[in-house]
């Protein structure tokens, strides 16, 4: 039997077997922290940097 | 755009909490282009960003008391500690606005928008609503009070740098007390840690469907990459007071050079 790519064509991209990262909380936790710049992107806050002060 | 829900609105295609009751005097507005943002430092924009500062200071004060109705059973001393943070902003708004009302500005005299309370309040969890409110959104505001002390300092209005300094002590213990629900609520019920993921993920969400264009203009007609919000430097020592570790910290930005 032909591997999985030729059977498919040559544009499907690449078979990647599934990984299982295992995480800490405070991995986790950190994975899922935002800066203040991201934040402030969307949020309606206020540019405080003042380049004429 | 926008449409009603049961305590619910529909902005850009995301499910959010409905805006909170406002006066007549205030025109509420949902995107940051709808905002009047000046360049730094110029009297528009310091009698509009004490008007926005305001705001925010209001919507912490709904979301920590709405989450004492939302979260009724959560522990007496996490409830304790989101009351006394009540108190905390409601103090903060009344400072802001006398440093408004010093600056020649008056209350609604700029469109608000209730970005903060109505995304933390679409999260229906505990840690989750913590986790954005407390642990990311007033985590973010040490940064950014840092800087407008500086900045306020630097104008030569010391009263309102002042100001933004004695705020920035509050939020810390704000930042602080999530951090320390967060992690020993997380050893107990891991679940808590998934909520907080989960909560985090939709804010990334909002955040990207939010986020304005460059070259799209505010109301006040200032191009939005003219506002410059890249500028943030981490409050290094705030941030670690408020809990957060150095393993942390690269996360989350450059240090300040103050």
């Amino acid at each position: 039997m032909k591997p999985i790519e030729q059977q498919l064509g040559a544009e499907t991209p690449r078979y990647e077997p599934p990984t299982i990262t295992v995480m800490s909380d405070e991995e986790v936790l950190r994975a899922f922290q935002m800066t203040a710049a991201q934040i402030g992107a969307a949020a309606q806050w206020w540019s405080a940097s003042c380049s004429a002060c | 755009m926008t449409s009603a829900l049961d305590g619910r609105k529909q902005v850009l295609g995301v499910t959010l909490r409905n805006d909170p009751a406002r006066d007549s005097r205030f025109a509420v507005v949902q995107l940051p282009q709808e905002l009047c943002e000046f360049p730094p430092g110029t009297a528009d924009w310091c009698r509009e960003s004490l008007h926005r500062h305001f705001n925010t200071e209001v919507q912490s004060l709904e979301i920590a008391a709405q989450s004492l109705i939302d979260f009724s059973e959560a522990p007496w001393e996490l409830r304790l500690d989101q009351a006394r943070q009540c108190w905390d902003e409601s103090r903060h708004a009344r400072l802001i606005e006398r440093e408004l009302i010093a600056c020649g500005g008056f209350l609604g005299e700029f469109p608000i928008s209730n970005y903060d309370w109505s995304v933390a309040c679409a999260v229906g969890t505990l840690a989750g609503r913590l986790a954005v409110q407390n642990r990311t959104v007033e985590a973010g505001e040490m940064d950014l009070l840092r800087e407008l002390r500086s900045t306020w300092g630097s104008l030569g209005q010391q009263s309102t740098a002042q100001v933004m300094d004695a705020i920035l002590a509050d939020e810390v213990q704000h930042v602080r007390y999530a951090n320390q629900w967060i992690r020993t609520e997380g050893r107990r019920n891991p679940r808590a840690i998934m909520e907080v993921a989960a909560a985090i993920a939709f804010v990334r969400d909002v955040t990207e469907r939010y986020t304005p264009s460059p070259d799209e203009k505010n109301r006040a007609g200032v191009a939005m990459a003219e506002l410059n919000r890249d500028g943030f430097a981490l409050n290094v020592e705030d941030r670690r007071l408020a809990g957060f570790s150095d393993d942390d910290l690269p996360g989350l930005g450059s240090a300040s050079k103050e």
